[in-house]
């Protein structure tokens, strides 16, 4: 069991919610370029590399660790986007970079070897050989585990390799993990999530009203349509409902968030060093809500879990596949 | 799941007193405002509209006029026009929601444009990376309700914090008692509903019964 308590990982989309995420407590903030390096590639949101340099000082003027996300995959033949972010993160000190790419990786341990590498989520690492590789051949410090673990499987997985820090996603949107792999989106819009940053980009998200009912569209394809007073989802491919057999039906997954608060102690019993919150994309008032009560959550407080409903997806909150279910 | 928002409030009132108010008249009065908040709100929404061009109409639930957001290469200009379809406005994207979700949304203690979406109090139409766009940048430039009252000229001005506050505590009485009246209004609706759940149920189960016999 950890002695030291775990790390609270915050998102910020914009230099705004960076200042609320620190103004609420959190102890290290993650956020990324405005450009196709950024798994959160969406107009108006993210840092310009000047705004990014910036935000780098803030946090550590205020005690925060920033990690500087650069977790999408390269164009074949052209990574220089990606190598130029990266070295504006070493040059201006970020306190992490969080990539998936081992050829970026390989690239940031040969130019930058003192810049501390976590592993992204995108990586999908989720079991020992594949951590003990990227720690042996690029250095990873910590890896970001992807969502499709159990807590006995985290456990065991940072039993098995000590060396490697384990930071776990308990707060904020879900999808069907399998993260840096999927191409749903990328199929209906001809924009990649994994290569441009962008799942369902807003360019290709389209919603029709008729009465109280109201249809999401991704591209040319029907994903949803919600009735009168139906709380709504996320216009994802993955969150889609389609009909099967004559039923309609949440094919992949239910539209819901993740809510982990109740199984912080056995994450720190499991040896986790890291809280993660999902939702750079998301406004001040929810980075600074659910940082606040997560923050009093981990000190031992008694938290009182509606505080945060109103900010989950379609209003639902599961704890995921940690407890062994899956929805 | 459902989630019960509040339609009946006190911003939809607003909106019905102000239907006979002639567009131009309303018009010549938000115009210093309008003018208020290009001159300062303009210069801190810095390069994230940039690249991005076209009209945006919010338009508040219930009321007869709408807010026309014109963003050409990250300049603003504001406008007020005819609520109305978001073609015959002219728009190329328009959000429509209760007065209170869209000044909620501008506040911290308040709900953020994805749990506003999700609890259906907030409808978008047309090019969503516009909405997205002037969203992100309306949160990062700190913009709010401060922003609007900063902008009314003088004397009006000077006067609206105390008229805000008075206001503030009328609103929240008027919301209490409006949903009272909603509810009031909608017990026999859910009471009926309620009667319908019953009897679906106990049809589903007569159903699966009478399944369960013949499979047997």
């Amino acid at each position: 069991m950890n002695a030291v308590p775990m790390e609270l990982v915050c998102p910020a989309g914009t230099p705004a919610a960076l200042d609320a995420a620190i103004e609420a407590g959190a102890d290290a903030v993650y956020f990324g370029f405005r450009d196709r390096t950024n798994a959160r590639n969406f107009p108006g949101l993210n840092f310009s590399p000047k705004e990014l340099a910036e935000g780098i000082e803030t946090c550590k003027r205020r005690g925060a660790r920033p990690m500087i996300a650069i977790n999408t995959y390269p164009d074949a033949g052209d990574d220089s986007l990606w190598r130029r972010n990266v070295d504006i993160c070493a040059e201006a000190g970020a306190g992490a970079v969080i990539l998936c790419d081992m050829g970026l990786a390989g690239y940031a341990t040969k130019k930058h070897p003192d810049l501390r590498l976590h592993l992204s989520v995108q990586a999908s690492a989720s079991n020992a050989p594949s951590v003990r590789f990227y720690r042996d051949a690029f250095n990873i410090r910590r890896v970001v585990l992807p969502r499709v673990m159990t807590v006995e499987e985290i456990a065991a997985l940072t039993a098995a390799v000590p060396d490697v820090e384990t930071e776990v996603f308990v707060f904020g949107g879900l999808c069907v993990m399998a993260e840096g792999r999927c191409s749903m989106s990328g199929y209906a819009t001809g924009i990649s999530p994994n290569k441009d940053g962008a799942c369902s980009p807003a360019s290709h998200v389209r919603y029709e009203e008729q009465g109280e009912i109201m249809t999401s569209r991704l591209g040319s394809f029907t994903l949803n349509r919600f009735g009168a007073g139906e709380a709504a989802g996320y216009p994802t491919p993955c969150k889609g409902r389609y009909r099967v057999h004559g039923r309609e039906m949440h094919l992949f997954e239910d539209p819901c968030s993740l809510d982990a608060t109740p199984l912080l102690p056995a994450f720190a019993k499991a040896g986790v060093t890291a809280l993660k919150v999902e939702g750079r994309q998301r406004g001040k008032a929810y980075v600074a809500q659910v940082v606040k009560n997560l923050k009093a959550a981990i000190a031992g407080q008694v938290t009182d879990p509606s505080a945060s409903r109103a900010f989950m997806e379609a209003g639902g909150a599961t704890t995921g596949v940690y407890s062994g279910t899956w929805h | 799941m459902s989630q019960s928002v509040r339609t009946f409030s006190p911003g939809l009132l607003v909106g019905l007193l102000l239907r006979p108010v002639p567009l131009g008249v309303l018009r010549i009065a938000a115009r210093p405002v309008m003018d208020g908040l290009i001159r300062d709100l303009g210069p801190r929404l810095g390069d994230r509209l940039s690249g991005l061009k076209g009209r945006l109409a919010i338009v508040p639930t219930g009321h007869p006029v709408a807010v026309a957001i014109d963003i050409d290469d990250g300049a603003l200009d504001l406008d007020l026009i005819e609520a109305d379809t978001r073609e015959a406005m002219g728009a190329v994207a328009a959000v429509r929601a209760p007065l209170e979700t869209l000044t909620a949304m501008l506040d911290l203690e308040g709900m953020d444009g994805d749990a506003s979406f999700f609890a259906r109090a907030l409808h978008i139409e047309g090019d969503t990376s516009l909405v997205m766009a002037l969203r992100y940048a309306l949160e990062d430039a700190g913009a709010g309700v401060d922003d609007i009252t900063g902008a009314v000229p003088w004397p009006f001005g000077a006067a609206l914090p105390h008229a805000m506050r008075v206001g503030q505590r009328i609103h929240d009485a008027a919301s209490r008692d409006l949903a009272t009246v909603q509810d009031a209004i909608l017990a026999p609706v859910r009471t009926e509903l309620a009667r319908q759940e019953a009897r679906m149920a106990r049809m589903e189960s007569q159903m699966q019964r009478t399944q369960r016999r013949r499979a047997s």
